[in-house]
């Protein structure tokens, strides 16, 4: 090969998303008739996955396969290309924002400064809440203690009258079982389910609206800019072919998954079209108080907003 | 000197503040305990360098972080449990103090010559070819210590500068603090492994002699 | 030089710098540096600072110098030395009983932490130098400590079944249900070891020279003495099943637990405390800096494609599926005896799972019929059992170097080591009775 890209992933080999991620690998080398070849690296096997931007950024990987939600440390502007919370409806819209409503040429220099090329996004979908309380709507969250991953989101339940407590991942399971937290906000179904989380509690949304992450693919900027042009044309469709491939995989895992937890005795809420609303308002006030910490996280915002507008998500 | 955010400023300046008036009040009134080995024993005309009393000062501050934790795990417990107002900032912290201790407390084992090492050869050859085994050791301790600071400073440094924040609710300056001090802490780490292959050089050949223990 | 030359030498330079006498830690730091300089020269050095930053900031780790206090505190006071001799007149006409109660703690203490370290390290001071003292075989006293005092990652709360689940997707709950019995197998097997061992060799395990019955007032006076850590144990315990606080934490909680329980025995001192804090730092920067070194070689080693080249040299050999299974068993344990367990999950895991997950579960085992979707569970608890001997197998034996950052210094790492020799054989049957029976995993699975 006469390129090769170490590209790291936050997700495990096993997963539906991991299994795309190698597809990705798999066409574009075969695109490039092997020109290209990457190395995939799973579950943050060379760094831990939050650190991947940084180690990609410094040369020790090629590419990012994570999410730009972990790199808010780093400018609050992150929050709104990694995860919105309480934005889109559907992985499409979110990726119309980026093709379509100026959002890609807004990220790429946010990106750039750090020394990375954004190539594209991959959304499974909508995440759920998990929970050993029923959820049947917004007031079920007073006093719901749950572990919030750390962020927007913290914020936005504690609005809400929950009680998000900060704890590390790995107490996450025992804590679920002796009920020191009532719920936990992991990831979508099929993702809760693989990982077990619904043989501890019964209750979760479905289909969820809090939450949708935009994992991305990142890649080293310098390595990026080395790259020939049709062979950057290579790694960008497939980027595109792993988003639509992705999203759709995950509609289908997701039905199905919801379909079988339910007959393994998960209650599954349907917030109503008023309750959604409600939480997105408690939301879009976060997003203002984001918007404000930095001007990057500004232009997003207000991007995100007149975007929206347009297509009629919001009034 | 890096120029520092506003909130950098504040939080150097306090913790400097802190550190100082420890160094002062209470640091040399447990230096003498410090100086002991893990079980008492050791020489009492053993000589220390002026690296080892910076290492050992260190120590007398660190030593307190994990009755901090305890007390701050503690107090997390009953807001949660009792009061049911759950912290956002004791996971966080008790996070980052640990990180503290496990990268600085490394120093305080290297000045206590108490990391973990086979000896098994070493104590078999003549007190010469121990010295040369030491400058091997103490070669690749510092060869260790070099490519950390030289893979990882610039990186530090620019966190520092930036002051990187760490992306939670209570938001702590994690990785701006821990990342500069993980190159510090190599750094240090080469000057008291040299430091101890000097003081260490004209020490007569010690004998692990089970008898000592009984 | 290819990977294949590049891990034998790894190999050969672990053991020349241990030889040399190099600390631990900063040897495998060493070469991690030669390794990310073969793949990416200086460029390449990130991974280093990089894979430090990581593990401190691991919340987990907490459990290491929260434990280390606690026995540290419980050494300095009379409250360990109380309770064995309270145990020793209870146990005075059972041969091998100390060495039983200390396995039995420590299973009982496995499912208060989910962490290997600590529990070595507590066991290593309150246990060790009593069972010394009474006139335990050293051997046998400190395989004892750190093979039961390794359970606390196969019991439940586990940190090994955690990471192994989130790497692989598999129910992490499911895990925990399906290591319960071989855990406890191989308590069992540790201490019927302890029983069958001491009757042959009496010697191992003296009894307390009297030659009169001890009265049963006697016993009953000597409850007093066992009361203190039980008071402990409830606290602990009940403070992670009773839902009041996290695992961590409960670490914490038993911290001042013990201190409560000084003050009220009037043995408080300003210079318990502090003396307990120095060590407890010390302790704490001798068990970390090995990890960091560990962690900085696995770093390296995988970006330089350690892995793939594991992952192929398997496949190449086209042999039936247990026959898979077993080389991946014997790769666990080859490179159990040279890294920490994390770096091996990472490294094997994306490689191997994928091949596992495509085997027929029902040709597992001798009899067979392991449902299929326990597959991943099973292999998981195989994993889990491997990494028990990883933390005793030379050398890079993490057991070892936690037992010996607190040991007397003339208990020598190799000595530690060959007190392990009959543990690991122990762990390697259990090993078998798990290849060979899958069904074990399957006993609490729904
Ligand atoms: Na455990
Ligand atoms: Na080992």
């Amino acid at each position: 090969a006469d390129y090769t890209l170490r590209i790291q992933t936050h997700l495990s080999a096993e997963s539906l998303n991991g299994k795309n991620a190698q597809q990705f690998a798999d066409d574009v080398e075969r695109m490039s008739g092997g020109r290209i070849d990457i190395e995939m690296f799973y579950s943050g096997s060379v760094v831990k996955s939050t650190e991947t931007f940084d180690a990609a950024a410094n040369g020790v990987l090629d590419g990012d396969m994570t999410g730009g939600a972990y790199q808010t440390g780093k400018n609050p502007a992150f929050q709104f290309l990694g995860d919105i919370m309480g934005g889109y409806e559907t992985p499409w819209q979110q990726y119309s924002w980026l093709y379509y409503g100026g959002g890609m040429e807004k990220a790429q220099k946010l990106y750039n400064s750090y020394g990375m090329q954004l190539i594209g996004w991959w959304i499974p979908g909508q995440e759920s809440l998990s929970s050993s309380k029923p959820l049947p709507g917004p007031a079920a969250l007073k006093d719901w203690k749950f572990r919030s991953p750390p962020g927007m989101e913290t914020e936005i339940f504690a609005e809400l009258g929950a009680s998000p407590i900060v704890m590390d991942f790995g107490e996450v399971f025992s804590a679920l079982e002796t009920k020191i937290i009532d719920g936990a906000d992991a990831s979508n179904v099929t993702t809760n389910k693989s990982i077990g989380i619904y043989d501890l509690v019964k209750h979760a949304t479905y289909p969820g609206f809090h939450s949708m992450p935009s994992d991305h693919l990142a890649i080293n900027k310098d390595v990026w800019d080395d790259l020939p042009d049709d062979l950057k044309a290579i790694v960008e469709v497939a980027m595109q072919k792993l988003s639509f491939h992705n999203s759709m995989s995950f509609e289908v895992a997701m039905g199905k998954t919801a379909t079988e937890i339910q007959k393994e005795g998960v209650t599954l809420y349907n917030w109503s079209q008023k309750d959604r609303e409600e939480f997105r308002n408690f939301a879009q006030k976060k997003w203002q108080e984001w918007g404000d910490k930095s001007p990057e996280a500004r232009e997003l915002v207000d991007s995100h907003v007149s975007f929206m507008k347009e297509i009629g998500l919001l009034k | 000197m890096p120029e520092l955010t506003t909130s950098g400023q504040i939080w150097v300046g306090g913790i400097a503040l802190g550190l100082v008036l420890w160094f002062v009040f209470v640091s040399p009134r447990l230096v003498p305990m410090l100086k002991m080995t893990m079980h008492g024993v050791g020489d009492d005309d053993r000589k220390f360098s002026f690296v080892d009393i910076v290492t050992l000062y260190m120590a007398s501050v660190l030593m307190f972080v994990v009755a901090m934790i305890v007390s701050i795990m503690f107090y997390e417990v009953v807001m949660r449990y009792v009061f049911e107002a759950p912290t956002l900032w004791v996971e966080e912290l008790s996070r980052w103090l640990g990180g503290v201790i496990f990268l600085m407390g490394g120093l305080y084992a290297m000045q206590q010559r108490a990391h973990i090492r086979v000896v098994i050869v070493y104590d078999m050859v003549s007190r010469n070819a121990q010295r040369v085994l030491d400058v091997f050791g103490t070669i690749c301790i510092v060869t260790f210590c070099y490519a950390v600071v030289s893979g990882y400073g610039k990186t530090a440094l620019k966190k520092f500068e930036t002051w990187e924040l760490y992306g939670s609710a209570w938001n702590p300056p994690i990785p701006a603090v821990m990342k500069p001090l993980i190159c510090i802490v190599c750094a240090w780490m080469a000057v008291q492994a040299i430091s101890n292959l000097i003081m260490d050089w004209s020490k007569p050949k010690v004998i692990h002699d089970p008898a000592d223990d009984l | 030089m290819g990977i294949a030359e590049l891990s034998i030498l790894l190999l050969v330079g672990i053991v020349v710098l241990l030889a040399a006498g190099v600390p631990l830690g900063l040897a495998s730091g060493f070469l991690g540096v030669c390794v990310a300089y073969w793949k990416l020269g200086e460029r390449g050095f990130f991974i280093l600072g990089q894979r430090m930053y990581d593990l401190t900031i691991e919340h987990a780790l907490l459990a290491v110098p929260l434990f280390i206090f606690m026995a540290m505190l419980l050494e300095r006071s009379n409250i360990a030395k109380d309770m064995y001799d309270s145990l020793n007149i209870w146990l005075s006409r059972t041969r091998g009983g100390i060495a039983i109660v200390t396995a039995v703690m420590a299973i009982i203490m496995a499912a208060m932490s989910g962490i290997i370290g600590g529990e070595v390290v507590l066991l290593g001071l309150i246990a060790l130098p009593q069972m010394l003292r009474l006139g335990y075989n050293q051997n046998l006293a400190v395989g004892t400590i750190c093979a039961s005092g390794s359970l606390g990652t196969m019991i439940p709360p586990s940190i090994v079944l955690i990471i192994y689940g989130v790497v692989t997707d598999t129910s992490i709950h499911a895990l925990f249900r399906a290591a319960i019995v071989p855990g406890l197998m191989l308590g069992g097997m540790y201490i019927v070891y302890i029983m069958v061992r001491t009757r042959m060799n009496p010697s191992l395990a003296p009894l307390p020279e009297s030659d009169q019955e001890v009265t049963w007032g006697e016993k009953f006076l000597a409850l007093k003495g066992l009361l203190p850590p039980v008071i402990l144990v409830t606290c602990i315990l009940g403070s992670i099943y009773g839902g009041i606080t996290g695992i961590t934490e409960a670490a914490a909680i038993g911290c001042l637990g013990t201190l409560l329980l000084i003050f009220v025995r009037g043995e408080f001192s300003p210079k318990l405390l502090l003396e307990a804090l120095q060590r407890t730092l010390r302790s704490t920067g001798t068990i970390l800096w090995v990890t960091f070194g560990a962690t900085c070689l696995a770093g390296a080693y995988s970006i330089a494609g350690g892995p793939v080249f594991v992952a192929n040299s398997i496949l190449g050999l086209e042999l039936p599926n247990m026959g898979v299974i077993l080389m991946m068993m014997l790769i666990f344990l080859f490179l159990g005896a040279l890294m920490d367990w994390v770096g091996i999950v990472l490294l094997t895991m994306p490689v191997f799972l994928p091949i596992v997950a495509g085997m027929t579960a029902s040709e597992m085992g001798l009899i067979g019929g392991l449902d299929p979707s326990h597959l991943k569970v099973w292999f998981g608890i195989l994993f889990c059992m491997n990494m028990q001997v990883s933390f005793l197998s030379p050398p890079f034996g993490p057991a070892a170097f936690y037992l010996k950052s607190v040991a007397p210094p003339h208990i020598q790492l190799t000595d530690i080591f060959k007190g392990f020799m009959p543990f690991i054989c122990i762990q390697l049957i259990g090993l078998v009775v798990m290849l060979a029976f899958p069904e074990i995993t399957s006993v609490f699975l729904d």
